[in-house]
């Protein structure tokens, strides 16, 4: 909520979460499509990314295979951003005196979107909380204005400023716990994504998916075109996870989600002109 | 009055192994600059940490150096008239807006001219440093770059300040947005910080806790370091590569102790320190020789709660050590063995095949590699060929991020929990050895093989894939390879011809042979010795092998043989008289031997050459020249005494036929005509 407060009155425009199983918020409509051409935008968004290899079935204090994440998008970048980023800190209780923060290198790329940004990971006392990007590419396109993207990774957050050890013990009201309401959750998609998701099937939509994205690609219907490219991300994501997939296939799938996402990027492209 | 002049580049966060280089290129740039515009200076000094790039400069004169160019105008006949100007030098003077009483006369190309000479002031050093110093900055190389604003400029990260001073004055420009000033950043929330003058710069930075000398950065972490270690009576991993990488993280650094659970130090230390360097790059510890579950960050925060710092430590430790537990405990629940199934599954490359295919042919290869090195244990080595790349489709290797370049070492760590002989073990292990140029080399027998096997084959994969590796390009490390296969050869001894190896893994690739593979090997094992200090002649006069041990022990015998003079002489002088004749019988007539110093000869090399075969087979090469050696007294004599192109045909024919005879024994050595 402070996060909202705060990045509302740096003038963004408080978005919605995307409906649909996505990795991370990058793939939130609301970034893939804003991200080109010259207009400012600024928006700020929780998400939930689904991430199904990192289910470790509700064991691991620190890893889940679907999380929170904070996601903000401002275009042009303001010089002042690592600023803003850590006033955003102070302003959720992190006194960014008393603690070890860090900018770490991490250059970001996304495969299947076909883009790329520099920028680090933020490490608060060495854990990684924040995903800093300056994007340069996407789908494949060179962009004309740079925005930076802050991905808050909210979990760790809330276990840093209630000092837990563990993200299952995180009050997530006042009286329930996050465990409370994930743990179970987290065993059974851990179960099911490592073990139970159905191959066949999966592999039966990606085609399905794939051909209903080019068609509408074909329509210039882009929107519900890259509908289906997010779908095919998050069934790759599974196969994956399953230990399906050879890397030769893989690479294969990861290429095929990349090119309808390139076709998106450059209808889009075309319609800001 | 010469000044001191200072250039910070303020950046955002600039990653750790850009810093070295990009600071050596500034500091180029800058001097370049300084001596291509004749400004005169004094010494330099480089500063950096994540956030600033800051080159120092002493006693840097105010102004370029004046230009003195002179011009040539008409003839001295034409230009003067009874010693008075005449119109064409009137002419000249007058278009250089210069006085007749300006000129000389001078020669040029044996004619006299007249001339004039024309000062070009030099340019205030802050000029010219306000119009260069923008594209200087423009023109450091990173790895990776990016834009950031809207004049697109590239740099590692965004420039944030500028502070340019010469002496007390701003030398003002503007780059991607930022105008230069005196005003630095100092740690992040604290207030900024205003330079003076150059010469404060190091002193004001270290009043506000930066140290921006790097070396001295990295002496006061390893000073913080040892204070903590002496106080909790244990002994820090000391690991330059990781403290120097500490050291360009920070600009303020802390030292501080943490703890990780107790309970994973049953993992495999090669994991623990991979969670600890890899990712959150901590110093380990050890106790007696020990490892223990302490560790040493180095935070940049001299305010920061060291406290709250370690609890944060120590909980993504935990958090990665876990990650870590669990890939082992999926791992552990399929054997190695049963893992072959799944490399039928993976590829090694889309062109060659799947790893099980890799797995096969280098069981094959090393297992033939058993015929020239003795003492091997070939059930040992083919078990742990068989299983060599199945710790490639693990997790650990898979998806561990930071444990993923654990390849080789998880295989063996497995191999060992799941009962399988130490030997096999040890060898899967060391398979990858060495990984660059100063690793350690495999130890054991098995190791070796599987080492020679996996690199020569990877050797011939690379080459059916994309040919033999142009000097710049090398996408698969196939000089590495080759530098691996020569390095083991060598120190590890071991006499083997490589091309029956590589003519085998040709043909397991179902590929038609090439010697490229021979030769790219031979010409990494010249570079080698070269690179050891022997010279270029010695190491061209060794004939070519495809057993580099023996080209390398001829090499040390001759470099070793003290005085081969007279061998090299004794070779010269018969390859004067050979060359350029043709059809020399190789077998020498002995009813044609007539004078005595021939006689002699001849008997001698019959001699010589069943010792010299006799030493060369047991190659002893020092020996082999002694036998040499041994030789030129007799050919001396014959070239003294005897007339080679005797009048009778066929003495002669018979002589040169005993000289091709004596050279083909310097021959079987190596080609003693060509070294100095």
């Amino acid at each position: 909520m402070s996060l909202e407060k705060f990045w509302d009155k740096q003038g963004c425009f408080i978005g919605v979460p995307y409906p649909g199983d996505v990795g991370a918020g990058t793939f939130n409509p609301l970034t893939i499509f804003y991200v080109f051409g010259k207009q400012p935008f600024k928006v700020a968004h929780i998400e939930t990314s689904k991430r199904p290899k990192d289910g470790r079935y509700g064991d691991n204090p620190n890893r889940l295979q679907s999380f929170f994440q904070y996601q903000v998008i401002i275009k042009p970048a303001p010089s002042n951003i690592q600023e803003l980023y850590i006033s955003s800190l102070m302003n959720l209780g992190i006194d960014v005196k008393f603690h070890d923060i860090r900018f770490v290198e991490d250059d970001w790329e996304q495969e299947t979107l076909g883009a790329y940004g520099l920028g680090w990971e933020v490490w608060l006392d060495g854990m990684e909380i924040t995903q800093f990007t300056y994007f340069q590419k996407m789908t494949g396109v060179e962009l004309e204005i740079i925005p930076v993207e802050i991905t808050y990774g909210l979990e760790r957050i809330c276990m840093l400023l209630q000092g837990k050890d563990s993200i299952y013990d995180i009050d997530w009201s006042s009286d329930v716990k996050y465990g409370d309401i994930f743990k179970e959750r987290e065993y059974q998609f851990s179960k099911f994504n490592f073990e139970e998701a159905n191959v066949d099937i999966f592999r039966m939509d990606f085609n399905r998916y794939e051909n209903e994205a080019k068609r509408l690609i074909g329509l210039n219907f882009y929107y519900p075109a890259y509908d289906y490219c997010i779908k095919c991300s998050h069934i790759l994501n599974i196969l994956d996870t399953r230990r399906a997939l050879s890397p030769e296939e893989r690479k294969n799938l990861i290429s095929r989600i990349r090119k309808l996402c390139e076709e998106v990027g450059k209808r889009v492209v075309i319609s800001n002109r | 009055m010469n000044k001191n002049l200072l250039l910070e580049i303020g950046t955002e966060e600039i990653p750790a192994p850009y810093l070295e280089p990009a600071i050596n290129s500034l500091t180029r740039l800058l001097s370049n600059c300084l001596r291509d515009n004749l400004i005169h200076f004094g010494n330099i000094r480089s500063f950096y940490t994540p956030r600033r790039l800051s080159v120092f400069i002493e006693e840097v004169s105010p102004k370029a150096e004046d230009i003195v160019n002179m011009i040539t105008g008409p003839p001295k006949e034409v230009s003067f008239i009874d010693g008075n100007p005449a119109p064409p030098l009137i002419g000249f003077v007058r278009a250089h807006n210069m006085q007749p009483t300006d000129v000389k006369v001078i020669q040029k190309g044996g004619k006299e001219v007249i001339a004039i000479e024309k000062i070009e002031k030099g340019c205030t050093t802050r000029e010219i440093l306000e119009n260069i110093i923008p594209s200087i900055i423009k023109s450091i190389e990173f790895p990776r770059s990016m834009r950031w604003e809207s004049t697109r400029v590239r740099f590692a990260r965004p420039i944030r300040w500028i502070v340019c001073l010469f002496g007390k004055h701003i030398v003002r420009f503007k780059i991607a947005g930022v105008i230069s000033d005196r005003i630095s950043m100092g740690l992040r929330g604290e207030k900024c910080i205003t330079i003076d003058r150059p010469s404060n710069y190091e002193n004001i930075m270290e009043s506000r806790r930066i140290i921006p000398d790097s070396s001295k950065r990295m002496k006061e972490i390893e000073r913080q370091i040892k204070v903590i270690v002496k106080k909790n009576n244990i002994a820090w991993l000391i690991d330059n590569e990781l403290l120097k990488e500490v050291t360009n993280m920070v600009e303020s650094p802390i030292a501080i102790i943490g703890q990780f659970d107790k309970s994973y130090l049953s993992l495999p230390q090669d994991v623990i320190r991979a969670a600890l360097k890899g990712h959150q790059r901590y110093f380990w510890t050890q106790k007696a020789g020990k490892k223990t579950n302490y560790f040493i960050s180095v935070a940049n925060n001299p305010d920061g709660d060291k406290d709250i710092i370690r609890k944060g430590n120590e909980r993504v430790l935990n958090a990665r050590l876990e990650d870590a537990e669990f890939y082992l405990q999926e791992d552990m629940k399929l054997l190695l063995f049963k893992r072959l199934e799944d490399l039928k599954k993976m590829l090694y490359d889309i062109k060659l095949g799947t790893l099980y295919d890799k797995t096969r042919r280098l069981t094959q290869l090393s297992l033939l590699c058993t015929s020239w090195i003795s003492g091997v244990d070939s059930k040992t080595l083919k078990r742990a060929a068989l299983l060599s790349k199945t710790d490639l489709t693990t997790n650990m290797i898979k998806d561990g991020k930071e444990f993923t370049k654990l390849e080789g070492i998880i295989g063996a760590e497995y191999a060992s929990r799941q009962g399988e002989d130490n030997k096999v073990v040890n060898a899967i292990r060391e398979q990858y050895l060495p990984k660059f140029p100063d690793d350690c080399l495999p130890h054991t027998n098995e190791g070796i093989l599987l080492s020679l096997a996996d690199k020569i084959d990877s050797l011939v994969g690379g080459y059916l894939v994309s040919g033999i590796p142009s000097s710049s390009k090398d996408p698969r490390a196939m000089k590495r390879n080759a530098n691996g296969i020569v390095r083991i050869i060598i120190e590890k001894s071991i006499s083997i011809p490589l091309n029956e190896v590589i003519r085998k893994d040709f043909k397991l690739y179902n590929r038609k042979y090439s010697s490229n593979i021979i030769n790219f090997i031979i010409q990494r094992y010249k570079q080698y010795i070269l690179d050891k200090g022997v010279e270029n002649d010695v190491v061209m006069a060794v004939h070519e092998t495809d057993n580099i041990l023996i080209m390398k022990m001829i090499a040390d015998a001759i470099v070793g043989a003290g005085d081969i003079q007279e061998i090299i002489f004794a070779a010269k002088r018969i390859n004067n008289i050979l060359k350029g004749i043709d059809g020399i019988k190789p077998k020498v007539n002995e009813e044609y031997l007539v004078e005595t110093e021939e006689k002699k000869l001849y008997l001698e090399i019959i001699k010589t050459e069943v010792l010299l075969d006799k030493s060369i087979s047991k190659k002893r090469f020092s020996d082999s020249i002694t036998l040499l050696l041994g030789l030129t007294s007799y050919i001396n004599k014959l070239f003294d005494a005897v007339l080679i192109m005797s009048p009778d045909k066929h003495i002669k024919a018979n002589r040169l036929s005993l000289l091709y005879h004596t050279s083909s024994l310097f021959e079987r050595i190596a080609d003693f005509k060509n070294l100095h």
